[in-house]
């Protein structure tokens, strides 16, 4: 038994086994609202208001509201919830983060079967457009461990974009791009017959999306995402709802972004073969299930001069859980 | 001193300034030699200097949680889909085989 995990920005998805070739997965939002009551009367009173809701009490007597409860009470209070992570990687300066996503960690994977099960998590790669201090994948990499490892794991980190190719590739000889777009980042994976041969990521997806629009339209980042993830809008067309709209207009941007620097990063690089046939792309991440994703992302690949011939761009199936699926495919051979 | 006394005392000059010659170019090489060699050993030192580096990875302090009283309910959403990754995983694993 092996299981796979995911250790999104914005997800936190087990996966494993389960009977007669079926596969499980545990999601869990990657986010969290502290409440600080200033009585002893509030204290009760907000205690009985989060009935029902996934939510722990800390040793100061403040509330922690976790997952996807964490983001409707932030609404509520036109507030943004907060994260643990932050483009891809745990802060290394925020302490509070690094307690939380160990708990929710231990919540999710639970403890191993039996002492040293084996558990590949993924980890991003080292961004191509910031160099800044505070991204510190070692550092991510060994926080997770060290938690998995408490709880009974033998566990291992590979990329995510890496785990996206075991996932989608394996009809094409585990040869061809593979991008994982999550809330902090994009990561992006060349694989050549199962041997990643190119890593890399930016600093920009979905959260950006909603920073910008947030700033555009004056509302909350939480309050943009749960707009944003409910409503409907079309990538780059003109939307009623401003907030909606904003979205559309900040995903062109995005995608506009990120496949310059696609280009830029793998035009000419000495890691790349002669590929002879054209490669599949595949994509998948949260951010790709916006409406017109795939097909604006294709056609900005060809007019941004993408240096690999395309066969097709391709979507996951399940765009949510393709990379845990990946890992869960990594542990049984790794 | 006869002639043949002056040729063998001029010879007996001649072929001992040649070997006197001789030994001081082989000591000049000799040395130039151990010159030489003693850079290339600073040299490599210098570069093996180089490479020693220190790990300055963050050290991961202890994490506890266990003063967080968990109160609400349970945490994550469980879903299943029908999903053979056997294949998957042999094919990759065969990939990863042949590549050694």
């Amino acid at each position: 038994m092996a299981k796979g995990l995911d250790v999104g920005t914005s997800f936190i998805v087990l996966s494993s086994e389960g009977g007669d070739g079926t596969v499980e997965y545990k999601d869990f939002r990657d986010a969290f609202y502290v409440i600080k009551p200033t009585t002893p009367i509030a204290s009760k009173m907000i205690e009985k208001g989060l009935a029902g809701k996934v939510f722990v009490k800390d040793t100061d007597g403040s509330y922690i509201i976790l997952g996807k409860d964490a983001i409707e009470k932030a609404v509520e209070r036109n507030d943004s919830a907060k994260r643990p992570m932050y483009r891809g990687v745990v802060s290394s300066k925020e302490k509070d983060a690094r307690r939380i996503l160990s708990y929710i960690l231990k919540e999710v994977a639970g403890k191993a079967a039996k002492k040293g099960e084996k558990l590949v998590f993924c980890v991003p790669a080292q961004p191509v457009d910031q160099e800044d201090d505070d991204f510190d994948v070692g550092y991510h990499e060994d926080v997770v461990k060290k938690v998995l490892e408490e709880c009974g794991y033998e566990a291992r980190a590979i990329n995510e974009a890496e785990a996206l190719c075991y996932s989608e590739l394996a009809n094409d000889d585990y040869t061809g791009v593979a991008l994982s777009w999550g809330a902090g980042m994009v990561n992006v994976c060349v694989m050549l017959n199962g041997e990643p041969i190119l890593k890399f990521s930016t600093t920009k997806s979905g959260d950006w999306v909603d920073r910008m629009a947030a700033v555009a339209t004056g509302e909350t980042d939480s309050v943009v995402q749960a707009e944003k993830e409910q409503g409907d809008f079309t990538i780059a067309k003109p939307n009623d709802n401003q907030v909606l709209a904003a979205v559309a207009t900040y995903y062109d941007r995005l995608i506009d972004y990120t496949t310059k620097q696609l280009a830029a990063a793998m035009d000419g690089h000495k890691a790349l073969p002669k590929f002879k046939d054209p490669l599949p792309v595949a994509v998948a991440g949260g951010t790709t299930k916006a409406k017109g994703f795939v097909k604006h992302f294709e056609k900005k690949l060809v007019e941004n001069g993408f240096p690999l011939p395309v066969k097709e761009v391709r979507h996951a199936s399940d765009p949510l859980h393709a990379v845990a699926r990946g890992c869960l495919i990594a542990s049984q051979i790794l | 001193m006869n002639t043949d006394q002056t040729l063998l005392a001029v010879l007996s000059f001649g072929v001992g300034y040649a070997i006197g010659s001789l030994d001081n170019i082989r000591r000049s090489l000799k040395g130039s030699d151990s010159a030489s060699f003693v850079s290339e050993v600073a040299r490599e030192q210098k570069q093996a200097k180089k490479k020693i580096s220190i790990d300055e990875a963050k050290y991961v302090t202890d994490i506890s949680t266990d003063d967080l009283e968990s109160k609400g309910g349970k945490i994550g959403v469980v879903s299943e889909t029908n999903d053979d990754i056997s294949s998957a995983a042999n094919k990759l694993a065969q990939l990863k085989k042949m590549k050694g």
